[in-house]
């Protein structure tokens, strides 16, 4: 009982500490938290087909690529309100997790397989999106700065971190739902045994395409905060392998399969990827190594994650206390 | 109930099933028992759709069930245990059992009613919160049989749930084996163990090399000299 209610403590500070953030925080610690926040949102999704369903997708950049896209090709040529368009770039995430799910799932594709596919799907996708004329191909799409509600641009950083900081909060009441409900067991019994879920009457096709199209849709949605929030996008910086690896690792560190974990997990990532870029980045490439080097650290001394590493703490202090 | 009819199974030119004819008759616990490779986990592959034969039927109550997915032949009222233990490690026991009573409840109360209810049935109870990959063999086998129960068959498959089990979780499994048939589910079960299979079943197959050696009542097998020479090596008497 009293793991519980101390974590309940923890998640409202924290919460409260990120609401009254700004008005005490300068612009580059801002930045910081947005960024946190935005991968913890990214490791999130790909926590619902990951995490719970146990289907480990090495291509989810092209999700939020899909939703960064489809909102900033609507807002340049038809002038459409990225508020809008946000919805658009959610369609067009569920309709590349369709295609994407129905061409593994269906012809069984499983572990080393699955990765390696959708790892293609993202290696195609860039060099598509390198070659349409239409949008941008190798120049990238620029988004003029104009200030206003309407078109998701906002003098500072505050309002983006707002959004954020809603966005996280919503996926985070998401997977909590989940977690409970009878289609988060079942995707959790699919990732620890497909075959007797199975047999147990599970479609699992049906269920792990469920998963990755819930996945793709979340994950295409901060497509358009992304696009607007930088202002500038490009096939290198949105559909490379390393961004999908990213999305992967925040997850994994703080712990695949729960609610928190993913959030926590960029809580600490995140941040060691910002400052070493921000003190090393004159050097090329080296910032990337250095955090290499630390991910791998956190790899060895927690291997299942912080959050259930902790959780396995209290319940191991729980237990000692019982027997006493 | 389950009828099969001429079923044919081989693998790149391996025969693992021949010709095999056999009927399971509703309410009864009908025997397969065989040497090591005989087939017997492979015509419980074929049955549940992990594995499509080159010819014959398969028929459950009148539905064909050749070509249908292991989860649509769950949903017609077959439901079966691995061999090897398929518990889901990571969630708990109670948790292994829910997912099972997901194939016939949509909603998660009445879903929590009945993994009650077979927890208790299987004396699982006080086990419930614990993660099914700290259990012994002789729990994870009854959880299996109790997640295998909460989808709520009308045909069980149990292949070979007594082995690995000391006489004393044996005896235990049997008497449940036996409680659940009392309850109107018919049982098609794979036993190594003989004194189990002939005291339990009330009719009993015989394979070897894919192929039906006998078949008949408990004391027909015993005395049956095909049997005696393939598998029993001398002659079994019914204790």
């Amino acid at each position: 009982m009293k793991s519980v209610s101390f974590s309940k403590i923890i998640i409202l500070a924290s919460f409260l500490i990120l609401l009254f953030l700004p008005l005490y925080a300068g612009s580059y610690i801002l930045h910081v938290v947005i960024i946190i926040l935005f991968f913890g949102y990214l490791g999130s999704c790909w926590n619902i087909v990951a995490g719970y369903a146990g289907q480990i997708s090495l291509g989810h950049a092209i999700f939020l690529g899909a939703g960064a896209y489809t909102s900033t090709v609507f807002f340049l040529k038809i002038g459409l309100s990225p508020w809008i368009g946000m919805w658009a770039g959610g369609v067009s995430g569920i309709l590349l997790g369709l295609f994407v799910g129905y061409l593994t799932f269906r012809y069984g594709l499983k572990g080393h397989y699955f990765i390696l596919a959708t790892m293609a799907f993202g290696a195609i996708t860039k060099v598509i999106a390198l070659n349409i004329d239409q949008i941008g191909a190798a120049q990238g799409l620029i988004i003029p700065f104009k200030a206003s509600f309407s078109n998701f641009q906002f003098v500072g950083k505050i309002h983006y971190y707002y959004f954020m900081l809603f966005m996280v909060i919503g996926i985070i009441l998401v997977c909590a739902v989940i977690e409970k409900s009878r289609f988060g067991q079942i995707l959790m019994a699919i990732r620890e045994d497909e075959e007797a879920a199975e047999s147990l009457g599970v479609n699992t096709f049906r269920y792990k395409l469920m998963a990755m199209v819930v996945s793709s849709f979340l994950t295409s949605l901060v497509g358009t905060f992304y696009a607007f929030y930088i202002g500038y996008i490009h096939p290198d910086t949105l559909f490379t392998p390393f961004l999908s690896i990213q999305i992967t690792l925040i997850p994994i560190t703080g712990g695949m399969g729960s609610v928190f974990g993913p959030i926590v997990g960029s809580f600490i990532l995140s941040p060691i990827s910002e400052i070493t870029r921000g003190f090393l980045g004159k050097f090329s490439g080296l910032h990337l190594m250095v955090w290499g080097v630390i991910i791998m650290f956190i790899v060895i001394l927690i291997p299942k994650g912080i959050i259930v590493e902790l959780q396995d703490y209290f319940h191991k202090a729980q237990r000692k206390k019982l027997k006493e | 109930m389950l009828l099969v009819r001429n079923l044919t199974m081989a693998f790149k030119g391996l025969t693992a099933i021949s010709n095999l004819d056999l009927d399971v008759r509703a309410g009864k616990i009908f025997g397969l028992i065989g040497p090591n490779g005989a087939g017997k986990t492979t015509l419980f592959n074929l049955i549940t759709g992990f594995l499509t034969p080159q010819k014959g039927q398969i028929l459950f109550n009148g539905h064909n069930l050749i070509g249908l997915k292991p989860h649509e032949i769950c949903r017609l009222g077959i439901a079966r245990t691995f061999q090897i233990v398929k518990v889901f490690p990571q969630l708990s026991v109670y948790r292994n059992i829910m997912i099972g009573s997901f194939n016939r409840h949509k909603d998660i109360k009445q879903s929590q009613e009945i993994s009650e209810l077979i927890l208790d049935l299987v004396h699982l109870t006080d086990k419930k919160e614990q993660a099914a990959s700290a259990l012994t063999i002789a729990d994870r086998k009854r959880l299996e049989l109790a997640r295998a129960l909460a989808t709520e068959p009308v045909l069980l498959l149990l292949d070979e749930t007594m082995a690995g089990l000391n006489p004393t979780e044996g005896e235990k499994m049997l008497s449940m084996v036996k409680e659940i048939n009392g309850r109107g589910i018919t049982i098609f079960m794979i036993e190594h163990v003989m004194n189990i299979i002939m005291s339990v079943c009330h009719h009993i197959l015989v394979l070897n090399y894919g192929e039906k050696i006998a078949e008949g009542s408990p004391t027909e097998i015993s005395k049956d000299k095909k049997v005696i020479e393939a598998y029993l090596g001398e002659e079994f008497s019914i204790a």
